[in-house]
């Protein structure tokens, strides 16, 4: 089996997929691109095909990474190029490289993630403003979050928001758009999604922005090792 | 130059399942407006994952967008979320492949699968920004056809709908387009109306705002007149005599989200001979053609090739009836051994040799079996002409119990002509009697069986057509007496909503008249009426009081077999004489064979519409073609 480890972007119309039906898209261009992916044995084979991580309906990634494992090792150049051929709008394959079979799994190297989020703020808001609320929020030793459970109010659980947000917050306004840069790694206890990291901004900093109205890019995954961003090809 | 709506993408990104709306799939054509002579926007009255998986449309899709000088776009009914999106911030009805207004397209085409979609029209129309009735629609406005199974009784929408097209369209859609090409090029002689004209002599087309109905003193339907000379008196369908050489899609559209229906789908034959009395598409889609073995394994190896999908699905309205059924999955296996690419067969027919097809094609996944008896009595079952006995059902359940199968779902139908308490007791002692024999077959006790019944509507080009539904409250007596039968946890038992039925029944028989209630409905706000959560049959009733129609009449009355039907002007090739014998030998009981195997059975498709059955395996000498696999 060669384990081959691709990067790919997932944005257009795919973006609006779930990360099941990413997966599902993701499949069916294999099967078009006449790859020789391997099957699990068993009574219900399925493709050896895994994901670095899990994107919601929205978010748009520069940068996705997934691992399939092949029967045979064909050259790179070919997988990429026989995929692409047979990609629908929205999903690129963007380079490749083979990797050991026991290199650690792609979703436990995944760790960090690079955002840049964009939605409306109040109009008049200026770039003054801005630069003093992240100052703030950069400065603060401790931000919580209330995590409130979708299916039991009562279940609140307390996030400290800078324990994922461990780089500075920049950003800027145009005109009514809001679009800011956020690092957001994932430790033991879990991470906090981009949505919450805006909401934050808006009730605790003073930012006048919609909670709700707020589109997610994700511009790049990375394994994370101390203050180091290295990229999911380097496995050692 | 045509405009495009463009969704801000952050409330996309808010609403249910937004990939519904942004297009983009695998094999889908896109096509500028300026290079093409003819648009088309084919629309769906229902939500993406269900108009997606619908086979006609995607033929008629890519049998279109093969010519150069057309472009044919999809539209499906936004869910009531982004209707709300839609309409608060101004954004029409648009296409999934250009986002073009709907109101931009030269024609607009509505596919009739179902009468519980109508309010999705008149709600789509007027997303769309296109005035609902077509006496309304300037000459800016596209041409609204619509064509499908309900448009075999388009009465209830013949005041929103230009054009119906009867039949099947593989080969009329091209002299539509041809037609439709030629008038823009000459400058629109005679306008809109000059173009229906032309439309109206061709075969199948039926143009509704060129006849006047008729009405005695108490408002019983006398008759249509027609108002133009080029209108005809009788329309008959389009159908297409062979089936082999027919364009079939082989570069299907691959949705990015999982639809109802998600796979590769390969149609064997089109029509079905067996001709039970309750069963419209049994009756619309006459005569039976199949298409050889050959044929199907060279479509199925392209659509695989081309789709990515690994499942194939064996369509037809009956598919274990195709004639070369066993040497088609042998060489389906054969030829897709290598590639995990699994066949499946959605209808199964009630005898051993269908188990036995089941078990070579479910080598891989084994799920549940299916049967449909329809009916809980011998003597029903010969009403209906089923052809199907019990001892047929227990033998094909217990080859199916003997090969590892553990579920059997049965399917049966409620509030048929003639139907006693007994034809229900009937149902439940089936039902045990599948179940006993997993226990005697297998000594375990973990079988399950799951009998579903709907209620039966009298449809119209039936033998039940003169047929009153019966009333809400019985439909609810007979289920609650039903479930009063069955009280072992190892049997369950699903019904359906009687109030669906019979609003499904008041537009199933309805004439003209069903047009106000139908806006009047859609102006309460019923939209999307198939589905249980949005269903409100309060609102409908409001609506029937509203328009001054009382639902009965329609639904729940008794027809007399010699009395003018609102779609006797509408034919599919078979006599009204046929059916009228067909109720008579119903209501004694009496079946009817299958015209396929022995001699004609004389509903008069065959000669009407000038085409055979093509049955690849049937012996010649019955006037029928044959062929040898």
């Amino acid at each position: 089996m060669e384990r081959l480890r691709l990067a790919v972007k997932k944005d257009g119309a795919l973006q609006f997929l779930s990360h099941l039906d990413f997966a599902r898209a993701v499949r069916y261009v294999i099967i078009r691109a006449r790859l020789p992916i391997a099957y699990s044995e068993g009574f219900n084979p399925h493709m050896k095909l895994s994901f670095a991580s899990a994107l919601g309906v929205g978010v748009r990634a520069d940068e996705e990474y997934l691992d399939m494992e092949l029967r045979e090792r064909l050259p790179v150049k070919d997988v990429v190029e026989q995929m692409n051929a047979q990609s629908p709008d929205g999903f690129v394959v963007l380079g490749g490289k083979y990797v050991d079979a026991r290199a650690p799994k792609l979703m436990a190297m995944a760790n960090y993630a690079v955002y840049r989020l964009t939605g409306p703020v109040q109009a008049g808001y200026g770039d003054d403003a801005l630069q003093k609320a992240l100052q703030a929020f950069n400065d603060a030793s401790d931000v919580m979050y209330e995590k409130v459970s979708p299916k039991d109010a009562r279940k609140v659980r307390l996030i400290n928001v800078k324990h994922h947000v461990v780089e500075p917050l920049s950003g800027k306004t145009d005109g009514e758009t809001l679009t800011l840069r956020v690092g957001i790694l994932q430790t033991d206890e879990g991470a906090i999604k981009p949505q919450q990291v805006w909401e934050v901004l808006g009730k605790q900093f003073g930012i006048p922005l919609d909670a709700d109205m707020m589109l997610a890019r994700r511009i790049g995954i990375y394994h994370r090792r101390g203050r180091k961003n290295q990229s999911l090809f380097e496995t050692i | 130059m045509s405009r495009t709506v463009s969704i801000d993408p952050i409330l996309l990104s808010k609403v249910s399942k937004p990939a519904r709306y942004v297009g983009g799939e695998w094999n889908s054509v896109v096509k500028s407006h300026d290079d093409v002579k003819l648009t088309v926007a084919y629309c769906f009255p229902d939500v993406y994952e269900v108009a997606m998986s619908h086979l006609g449309l995607r033929i008629l899709y890519a049998l279109l967008n093969e010519r150069d000088d057309v472009a044919a776009e999809r539209v499906y009914a936004p869910w009531p979320d982004m209707e709300e999106v839609m309409r608060q911030k101004g954004y029409p009805l648009f296409s999934l492949e250009t986002k073009t207004p709907v109101a931009d397209f030269d024609m607009v085409g509505f596919t009739l699968q179902y009468e519980m979609s109508f309010t999705n029209i008149l709600n789509m129309l007027d997303l769309a920004g296109i005035p609902l009735f077509s006496k309304d629609r300037g000459e800016d406005m596209p041409l609204v056809a619509a064509g499908g199974p309900c448009a075999y009784n388009a009465e209830p929408l013949a005041d929103y709908v230009d054009v119906f097209f009867l039949g099947e369209s593989e080969e009329s859609t091209q002299l539509t387009a041809d037609t439709i090409i030629a008038w823009k090029e000459q400058g629109k002689p005679g306008g809109k109306k000059g173009l229906l004209k032309q439309l109206a002599q061709q075969q199948g087309n039926y143009v509704p705002a060129f006849y006047d109905a008729q009405y005695d003193e108490q408002g019983n339907f006398l008759g249509l007149v027609p108002t133009e000379a080029e209108a005809k008196e009788h329309i008959e369908k389009c159908v297409v005599a062979d089936m082999e050489h027919a364009f079939f899609p082989t570069k299907p559209l691959v949705p990015n989200i999982d639809i109802v229906h998600n796979r590769a789908v390969l149609e064997l034959f089109r029509g079905c001979s067996r001709g039970c009395r309750f069963c419209q598409a049994g009756m619309l889609y006459r005569p039976v053609r199949e298409k050889s073995p050959q044929r199907l394994v060279q479509l199925a190896k392209e659509i695989v090739a081309n789709s990515g999908y690994d499942e194939i699905s064996l369509m037809s309205l009956s598919s274990a009836d195709y004639s070369c059924l066993p040497e088609l999955v042998d060489m389906l296996l054969d030829e897709f051994k290598d590639q995990k690419v699994s066949v499946s067969l959605p209808s199964l027919r009630v005898d051993s040799f269908s188990v036995d097809i089941a078990k070579k094609v479910q080598q891989v996944r084994k799920s549940g079996l299916t049967f449909a008896p329809e009916a809980g009595t011998q003597r029903l079952r010969d009403v209906i002409n089923k052809g199907v006995t019990e001892e047929n059902l227990l033998k094909a359940c217990e080859n199916a119990f003997q090969n590892g199968w553990s579920t059997v779902k049965l399917y049966f139908m409620m509030g048929l002509p003639t139907e006693t308490d007994e034809d229900l007791a009937g149902i439940a002692d089936l039902a045990y009697k599948v179940l006993n024999l997993y226990r005697t077959v297998t000594k375990k006790n973990n079988g399950r069986v799951t009998v579903s019944v709907s209620s039966f509507v009298p449809k119209s080009h039936t033998a039940f057509q003169w047929f009153g539904q019966l009333p809400v409250e019985e439909i609810q007596r007979k289920q609650a007496y039903l479930k009063s039968l069955i009280r072992d946890k190892h049997i369950s038992y699903h019904y359906h909503d009687a109030k669906t039925g019979y609003l499904e029944a008041t537009f199933a028989r309805g004439d003209r008249r069903m047009g106000q209630v139908l806006y009047e409905a859609w102006k309460l706000g019923c939209k999307f009426d198939g589905w249980t959560e949005l269903f409100d049959y309060d609102k409908w009733m409001e609506a029937f009081a509203k328009a001054g129609v009382d639902p009965d009449y329609f639904a729940a009355r008794q027809r007399d077999v010699n009395e003018p039907l609102p779609w006797d002007h509408l034919s599919n090739g078979a006599s009204k004489a046929f059916l009228q014998r067909e109720w008579q030998k119903a209501v004694g009981g009496e079946l009817t064979h299958d015209c396929r195997h022995l001699s004609c059975t004389g509903c008069g498709v065959c000669p009407n519409l000038g085409v055979e059955i093509i049955d690849r395996k049937e012996g010649a000498g019955r006037g029928k073609t044959a062929f040898s696999c």
